[in-house]
């Protein structure tokens, strides 16, 4: 792994990535967004993700399923749920695959920095 | 397979037509036929003869860029059963033409839904409705649902209502709910019980299980027509046979969040 | 997501609680419970066992395993600055007390800002106008000034249906998140007013985004419907909704046809007839 923290952000919303992407760079972090799960599905088959940043209500493979493809390829791989559609359910779910946290949109992009920052210094521990 | 035609135009309500059409073959398998009518000004149109064709053949063109156009645009999953069919001339005349010429069972088009009764009137007291071979269905919302709700009222004739329902939705994978309506200024809409629905629900619910079709609900529904227009929006559509004047159950027709099917 | 909460020790504000716990729930949100006091020098005892009561309320509302909030260690309220205590406490998330003194609408709009909030909840006395204790429009007037969108509770129950009134002025991505929490908060449908101006012209705008959010939400499957409205018509029709659904009100930029149409009298009427919640979003 490189010494720059790669980060992988799937939203089928564009606007989610746009506005993410530009802050975490800035930050120093290595990004690469998808809109489609498949396409995003595609990438982690190729290569390790320090950190994931996924939506969960998307066409096709929905996030519950991508984060637990992404669990299974690389257990070390943080994943950061972000969801316009929160429900306990789901939030239960997502903990039970080992997710690092949960956001409910809409979030300012200082929180999501925030977790990120903690799922980073958890990593650089372990 | 239900030979059904969709009328496009560029516009938003064919958009959320198309989409609901795609929507609706997975329950029940179309033959589906794309069609726009060109209405040029009268000052447009040009010449006789030879002229004329080439500038009819001119328009024709725009109209299949413009299908193209929305097919591309709304990217649906549905195969066509042939090539869109795109005429010039009176919008109304060309398609109760290729209605009847066509031998089509079902007519499908989209309408962007308001609050205003009337203009859902005028939409379905226009001869296209009044004289057309087949059902008519009018799109106004999308859907997720996987019901249909035959919607009935003392006004409605039950043997018409499922006899013609079921030319379409019988052979659908579509679940069935029976709502009576009664009309009532309550504050807040009322269920009430069965009995209520009398002699038409009674046989609307035996006609029904005739066609080989269980009931899911039985629904007596009492309030005004905005109240039970909204509550059918859990339905993916609505079936009714064409209101032949303003009656409350066109008002209800009117107010349906859900798209209609309208049978005679 | 951050949610402030304006409390006081009155009945309208307990009866939020309820509602505020289930978004907590959903959501994960952090959360500041903000109560408003006059100027002393120290935490008015009511107000503060208020706040705790509500904070003990909404714990008690999860099960020991999935509290995402830490225990209170100690009750030592910080004093921030002159008028300003804090108590707060953090596990996976953040939920904080906050007293300070002044006008119950000014605070919450400085501390929505100051801590960047997502959003603020208030409770509704039945009175006309929304009267807190003596201070008049305490929503309208949290809702005019907010940096984030507000929902105004009346009665916590469950609504099937929220109507979302929209006009030419652009949808902002927070408020659409914020609607789709609700609409899965209550597990309702989401009609989509749109408000036709007698301009025909501006009128394709509204469609179009109707019709983009219609597909919006057929993509992800949640139920949602799309009708219009004359703008002649548009507040009594919101008026009728209120009493049933959510009403969530687009309140945009200057511009915006609903802000002209909404006058204060009119939000107020609303606050009055509905019976669950309204949600005014920025």
């Amino acid at each position: 792994m490189s010494e720059q923290t790669s980060i992988l952000i799937l939203d089928d919303e564009p606007i989610v990535s746009k506005r993410l992407r530009p802050s975490l760079e800035k930050k120093g972090y290595e990004v690469e967004t998808f809109t489609a799960s498949a396409d995003a599905l595609k990438r982690v088959r190729e290569r390790q993700f320090d950190i994931v940043v996924t939506d969960l209500k998307m066409e096709g493979v929905d996030g519950m399923q991508f984060l637990t493809e992404v669990k299974s390829l690389y257990p070390d791989t943080e994943v950061i749920v972000i969801t316009g559609f929160a429900t306990m359910a789901t939030a239960k779910e997502s903990f039970n695959k080992g997710v690092f946290d949960f956001l409910a949109k809409p979030f300012k992009l200082g929180e999501i920095a925030e977790v990120i920052a903690k799922a980073e210094a958890k990593i650089k521990k372990s | 397979m239900l030979k059904t035609l969709l009328y496009i135009n560029e516009d938003l309500a064919s958009s959320i037509a198309l989409r609901y059409t795609a929507y609706l073959n997975k329950f029940v398998p179309l033959s589906l036929f794309i069609t726009h009518v060109e209405e040029p000004d009268e000052k447009e149109q040009v010449g006789t003869g030879w002229v004329r064709h080439t500038w009819e053949d001119g328009v024709a063109s725009s109209g299949k860029r413009l299908i193209d156009r929305m097919l591309r645009t709304e990217n649906i999953d549905c195969p066509l059963a042939g090539r869109p069919k795109v005429f010039v001339g009176d919008r109304e005349k060309e398609i109760t033409y290729e209605l009847r010429n066509g031998m089509y069972k079902l007519f499908v088009e989209g309408y962007l839904n308001t609050a205003d009764p009337d203009q859902f009137y005028e939409v379905i007291s226009s001869p296209l409705y009044t004289k057309a071979p087949c059902p008519m269905l009018v799109v106004k919302n999308l859907s997720i649902s996987k019901k249909c709700a035959l919607l009935c009222a003392d006004s409605v004739d039950p043997r018409d209502l499922v006899e013609k329902s079921m030319e379409i939705l019988g052979d659908s994978t579509f679940s069935f709910d029976i709502v009576f309506f009664k009309f009532n200024e309550n504050e807040k809409l009322k269920t009430l019980d069965r009995a209520e629905g009398g002699s038409h629900l009674q046989e609307t619910e035996s006609l029904l299980a005739k066609a080989g079709k269980s009931v899911e609900d039985v629904i007596v529904l009492s309030g005004t027509p905005e109240q039970v227009g909204d509550h059918l929006r859990d339905y993916a559509l609505v079936a009714s046979t064409l209101p032949s004047r303003k009656s409350m159950r066109m008002y209800v027709l009117a107010n349906s969040l859900a798209s209609v099917l309208l049978v005679r | 997501m951050k949610i402030l909460v304006a409390l006081d020790a009155k009945d309208y504000s307990r009866k939020i609680v309820k509602d505020v716990a289930r978004l907590a729930e959903n959501t994960l949100a952090d959360i500041v419970f903000l109560g408003v006091q006059e100027k002393t020098n120290e935490p008015a005892k009511t107000l503060v066992s208020a706040l705790l009561k509500y904070q003990s309320d909404v714990y008690s509302y999860f099960s020991s395993d999935e509290l995402p909030y830490a225990e209170f260690s100690s009750d030592q309220w910080q004093e921030k600055a002159k008028g300003d205590w804090s108590l707060s406490t953090r596990g996976m998330k953040e939920f904080t007390l906050r007293i300070r003194t002044g006008s119950v609408a000014k605070q919450a709009i400085t501390v929505a800002k100051e801590l960047e909030c997502d959003l603020i909840i208030l409770g509704c006395s039945s009175k006309f106008g929304c009267e807190w204790d003596g201070e008049m429009n305490v929503p309208l007037r949290v809702a005019e000034d907010a940096p984030c969108s507000v929902l105004v509770i009346k009665q916590a129950r469950n609504a099937n249906q929220i109507v979302s009134i929209l006009d030419q002025s652009v949808v902002k991505q927070d408020s659409l998140e914020m609607v789709n929490q609700l609409v899965t908060l209550h597990d309702a449908g989401l009609k989509i007013v749109g408000v036709k101006e007698k301009k025909e012209s501006k009128n394709d705008e509204i469609e179009h985004r109707m019709v983009e959010l219609l597909k919006y939400y057929n993509d992800r499957e949640v139920g949602a419907w799309v009708k219009l409205v004359d703008s002649d018509n548009v507040k009594e029709y919101v008026t009728n909704s209120s009493r049933e659904a959510i009403v969530a009100l687009w309140m945009g930029g200057k511009q915006s046809l609903i802000k002209k149409l909404f006058s204060r009298s009119m939000v107020d009427k609303l606050l009055e007839t509905t019976k669950s919640a309204l949600l005014i979003l920025r």
